[in-house]
């Protein structure tokens, strides 16, 4: 087959199946669309973000004010900064996200690949900027309650429990989902960038 | 008062201009986007969606367009971004689709193609699919007759690199229909 005759077959091939534009309504569909779709991003970035560090601040004041405890106290005061620095660290990290799809190919890839990379990290350290502050908090909790027998071992197998599950589950995000999509794009870079 | 009537005017007629360029550019590419859409879909109703992506991703973005480039080369940059990174997701079931009552697909049931060029057809997209994500999107890049030059801005490689890549591409997509 020629050179050519592909060109040709190609650009027939479309004429199987014809897009047809409403041009009129068009517009206006798009606007309304991209009006919820920038509302959905807005509910879904604050929400998520500034709902869990309300909800942080206000259940720990409540308790702040309720327990007695100094350690307990210290506890609460402790939750609302290590919130924060998560926040930080998420914002962080999404600040590399690419939302412009008018890049060069090749930037784009190497752009999307560094943003991928973060948040791999950021997950795949859970270990280190999540878990010992949890735990620390924690403990504070556990000694300023003075929790003994049944009650203390309940406790330490219920946050336990949460501890291994949000390991676990990290872990699995960072095997299942980032780790083929880097490959992925490390791939077709590697691709374009071969003579080959 | 009067400079905030004045501004709101001004506002309204950018964004007639940009209502005029968006509508334009889709008129004369539309054909080429669906077919690029189409060689990054499963099946039909993932390449309408896929188009009606790019088309939104387009639209989202216009008011950036900074006249760097063509326009013609802009929207196939975007396109072409935004099927790879669909393809990526492909398999992970993370699509979230817009969708556009404006915009409509019709079958033509007397087809113009032959029964052979139909064989050929086949040929052509199963090769196609076959071809690495950067392969594929160059090679789509050249059938739609795109010059070098312009491939080249939009994959982001050398005029020189994107020839040698087309050269080896067209080779191997050659043996591949003739096999």
């Amino acid at each position: 087959m020629l050179e050519n005759e592909l060109k040709n077959i190609w650009k027939n091939s479309s004429r199987e199946e014809l897009v047809k534009v409403n041009k009129y309504n068009l517009i206006l569909d798009i606007d309304s669309k991209l009006e919820v779709f920038d509302k959905k991003i807005k509910i879904r970035n604050r929400g998520v973000q500034f709902g869990s560090i309300i909800f942080v601040i206000i259940s720990f004041t409540i308790v702040f004010f309720l327990e007695p405890e100094l350690l307990t106290k210290i506890a609460c005061l402790s939750s609302i900064p290590l919130a924060i620095l998560q926040l930080y660290l998420i914002r962080k990290v999404k600040r590399y996200r690419v939302d412009d799809y008018s890049l060069p190919l090749r930037e784009f890839l190497l752009k999307r690949q560094q943003y991928l990379i973060k948040e791999r990290k950021l997950v795949d350290t859970i270990l280190y900027w999540n878990i010992p502050p949890f735990i620390l908090i924690f403990t504070l909790f556990i000694l300023g309650e003075s929790l003994s027998g049944t009650d203390l071992i309940i406790n330490i197998l219920l946050y336990t429990s949460v501890l291994v599950l949000v390991f676990l589950g990290a872990k699995r995000i960072v095997k299942k989902r980032f780790d083929p999509l880097i490959k992925n794009v490390e791939a077709t870079i590697a691709n374009l960038d071969s003579a080959e | 008062m009067v400079t905030n009537i004045s501004r709101n005017k001004q506002k309204r007629e950018m964004e007639k201009v940009i209502e005029n360029i968006f509508l334009q550019t889709l008129e004369s590419n539309k054909d080429k986007i669906f077919r690029i859409c189409r060689s990054y879909s499963t099946d039909a109703d993932d390449a309408n969606d896929l188009f009606q992506e790019v088309l939104f991703n387009i639209w989202k973005s216009l008011p950036s367009f900074n006249n760097q480039s063509n326009i013609d080369t802009w929207v196939f940059r975007i396109t072409i971004n935004v099927c790879l990174r669909a393809k990526q997701f492909s398999d992970k079931k993370q699509k979230h689709f817009v969708k556009f009552d404006s915009i409509s697909y019709e079958n033509i049931v007397e087809t113009i193609n032959s029964k052979e060029n139909e064989d050929k057809l086949f040929k052509l997209m199963k090769c196609i699919e076959k071809l690495e994500g950067a392969e594929k999107s160059i090679i789509l890049l050249y059938l739609e007759d795109l010059p070098y030059k312009e491939i080249a801005s939009i994959i982001g490689m050398t005029e020189n690199h994107v020839a040698v890549k087309i050269k080896r591409i067209k080779n191997k997509l050659l043996i591949c229909i003739n096999f």
